[in-house]
């Protein structure tokens, strides 16, 4: 028995294999913490397991529910209007952030900017919603102060179905956008000078500039911030359970939050893996259309 | 080689797993007892401390660990815990809207007490806070030790001040008194919560609640309807309230705007006394409780269960005996529940308990009222609770559609019922 371990720790001590030992922690616990998981879950969707004890193989019933499950549409909808204005109004914010940022005018404030953008993303989400639960009360809210005081009606922004989700998009852009405005921000500083400068000896005007210099050397960077803010919107969680639990009505019921209800608060371990799995088909579908669209945008250029 | 080395790492990392466990337990002395407990609730988790150390005293052999997590976790990881087969505590806190989903799967995941159980502790417990809500099919798996009869709360200084005059018999009286303190202070009297455990005393005065003895959808009756429309009335046709702060009683806002005099009146069961203490500093001793109003037409009831909590032992569990011998100790022994008591107003189901002076002593912060003389006086006054598979589903929806619309005016009432109970027994049925 000695013998054995010393053998072992004698192969062990030779250079090769110490690479692979001082990696191997991490393996391991990346499979049976994360492999394993991924591919029980798949296993878990196939059944109909619900609560303790024995379970049923069900083979595709769980997809087939899905499918007419009125409050797993309603969640899919939500995720995916709060995902479209990820893309489509948060991260066209942050570029224009980014080229305030860079211009020379707001050249000293730079480091203030980007302090305060950056605040948001290094708060929990969970502190992010009891604060924005504060911020957003209609009667004692913050918000609602701040705007009776320049006459505007107060806004019902988190007890309305009808300004719920807007309200987390809303919070959404105050959170995301200071970290997309740095990726950005990145992009634009590492696009070469000459290519300004010989646009304008060329006599190009500054929308020109923008549409043929900026915009295709941003190429890269707006990719890695339109399929992130795609995961990031799928996967959003703790904001709008704290805020709002997915309601009033269901109007901010995210997928992830459906997920939550089903698997723990009605113990439907089955259908909750179909609607992972589902989300997980969504997600690669949607970053596969986006590489595709950069493909061809890229080709444009 | 390569191969070799790989298996080499491999059997180096397995065998240094026993060791990291301190090598087996088989030589570990059979008398040596270690009970691992789990709950939500600080109040409740320092109470159960305090009563595991006087056991650990008496029984030198046992060793209790009480852990606390937050609510939903500690729910979350316990139900994960049960359905993996291993990593669940001895004992668990489970509260009463959590109990149900256990009773879905073939198996409930807790040690039945009926055997346990003597004739003489039944007799002496208040079935419908300490058994009933957690009992499935005649099987009882939980202990409740608290009693929770709901009570409304008012600032007798600004009552007063007013003019209006308590304890208040009626709720016609009590939406006349409203209408009168608006208008003398131009504050609400009260705010409705729309979401969450608002619905709780709407249980209590519909006479039965959410499901019937058959276990159908029962929130449409003519109390459900009765309250909800006085809900409703009181926001947009009396206005003397508005929607609660947060949605609910319990919540941050709710609680500034009470200490700051901006409703006069909230209520709440005796764990909400608790709360009250911890969060209205400034209005200490300027509360007084009275049983709920009922109607003019002498229906409805004076009081109801709102929340409560059970301790059960998991199936996973090593030590079921000693682990209800410990239960027993803590919550059928009248001086450590006294210490519950006066840790954070439990008023114990265990009936004898109720006989003890201690817990009629006159209570400071509501103005030296005696919130033990309320309880004993309601507390044979709680309607029976009718636990459901359904509940929480039938609960969700009915909190998101049918209050929270109308009291958003959003919908009528007798809409959002009808449909309300239709869509409830199609959740039923789907399930």
């Amino acid at each position: 028995m000695r013998s054995l371990q010393t053998q072992l720790l004698y192969r062990l001590s030779n250079k090769r294999s110490a690479p692979y030992l001082f990696i191997a922690p991490f393996f391991l616990l990346f499979l049976s913490f994360w492999i394993y998981p991924v591919f029980y879950s798949l296993y878990l969707s196939f059944f109909s397991a619900t609560g303790l004890g024995p379970r049923t193989f069900v083979a595709l019933d769980n997809y087939t529910r899905l499918v007419g499950d009125g409050r797993f549409i309603r969640s899919v909808i939500n995720t995916s209007t709060y995902a479209a204005a990820s893309v489509f109004i948060l991260a066209p914010l942050a570029l224009m952030v980014a080229i305030a940022l860079n211009s020379s005018y707001t050249r000293y404030l730079k480091n203030l900017y980007r302090l305060i953008y950056f605040i948001p993303v290094i708060t929990s989400g969970v502190v992010i919603g009891i604060m924005f639960g504060v911020v957003f009360d209609y009667a004692y809210g913050l918000l609602n102060n701040f705007i009776a005081r320049i006459g505007i009606e107060p806004i019902p922004w988190i007890r309305s179905s009808q300004w719920a989700l807007r309200s987390i998009i809303l919070l959404g852009i105050w959170i995301w956008l200071g970290l997309n405005s740095l990726y950005f921000l990145a992009g634009l500083q590492n696009i070469p000078n000459e290519f300004y400068e010989s646009a304008i000896i060329d006599g190009a005007n500054a929308p020109q500039r923008f549409r043929f210099i900026t915009l295709p050397m941003l190429r890269p960077v707006t990719m890695f911030v339109v399929i992130q803010a795609i995961i990031g919107s799928y996967i959003l969680f703790d904001q709008v359970w704290v805020l709002t639990a997915g309601g009033p009505q269901d109007s901010t019921l995210t997928m992830t939050i459906y997920l939550y209800l089903i698997g723990f608060r009605q113990f439907r371990l089955g259908y909750a893996s179909a609607i992972a799995y589902s989300l997980v088909f969504i997600v690669l579908g949607l970053t596969l259309v986006v590489l595709l669209v950069f493909r061809k945008f890229g080709d444009d250029v | 080689m390569r191969y070799i080395t790989y298996l080499a790492i491999l059997l180096a990392l397995l065998l240094m797993v026993p060791s990291a466990f301190g090598g087996g337990a088989q030589e570990a002395d059979t008398d040596e007892v270690e009970l691992l407990f789990w709950g939500f609730a600080d109040n409740r988790n320092q109470w159960y401390r305090d009563v595991a150390d006087l056991y650990e005293e008496m029984h030198p052999n046992v060793t209790i660990t009480i852990e606390t997590y937050p609510y939903d976790e500690m729910h979350d990881q316990l139900q994960t815990a049960l359905v993996a087969g291993t990593g669940a505590p001895d004992i668990a806190d489970v509260e009463i809207s959590r109990f149900s989903v256990f009773t879905r799967g073939a198996r409930v995941g807790f040690v039945p007490l009926n055997d346990y159980l003597t004739d003489d502790q039944l007799a002496n417990l208040n079935a419908s806070a300490a058994l009933d809500p957690w009992t499935w099919d005649g099987v009882r798996y939980g202990i409740g030790n608290e009693l929770n009869p709901g009570a409304l709360y008012y600032r007798w200084d600004l009552l007063e001040e007013a003019g209006i005059e308590t304890p208040i018999e009626t709720w016609e009286e009590f939406t006349e008194a409203g209408q009168r303190y608006v208008e003398e202070t131009g504050n609400y009297f009260l705010s409705v919560p729309n979401v969450t455990w608002g619905w709780w005393w709407m249980v209590a005065q519909a006479e039965g609640g959410f499901f019937d003895e058959t276990g159908d959808v029962n929130f449409d009756n003519e109390f459900g309807q009765r309250v909800l429309q006085m809900f409703y009335d009181w926001v947009y046709v009396d206005e003397i309230a508005t929607l609660a702060p947060g949605g609910e009683y319990d919540s941050p806002g709710q609680y500034a705007a009470l200490d700051a005099g901006e409703f006069a009146v909230t209520m709440g069961a005796p764990w909400f006394q608790g709360f009250m203490k911890d969060n209205l500093e400034e209005t200490a001793g300027l509360w007084e409780m009275q049983e709920f109003p009922i109607y003019a037409d002498g229906r409805g009831s004076r009081t109801g269960q709102w929340g409560g909590t059970g301790t059960m032992i998991t199936e996973q569990s090593d030590h079921p005996d000693v682990a209800w011998d410990f239960i027993q100790f803590a919550n059928f022994d009248v001086d450590n529940l006294m210490l519950a008591f006066d840790r954070f107003n439990l008023y114990p189901t265990w009936v004898p308990a109720l006989e003890d002076d201690r817990i009629y002593e006159p209570d400071p912060f509501f103005n030296d009222q005696r919130p033990g003389e309320y309880v004993e006086r309601v507390a044979g006054d709680i309607p029976t609770f009718y636990n459901s598979p359904y509940w929480p589903e039938v609960t969700d929806y009915f909190e998101d559609f049918v209050m929270d619309r109308v009291l958003q005016d959003e919908i009528s009432l007798e809409e959002a019922m009808r449909v309300g109970v239709e869509e409830a027994r199609d959740l039923m049925e789907d399930f």
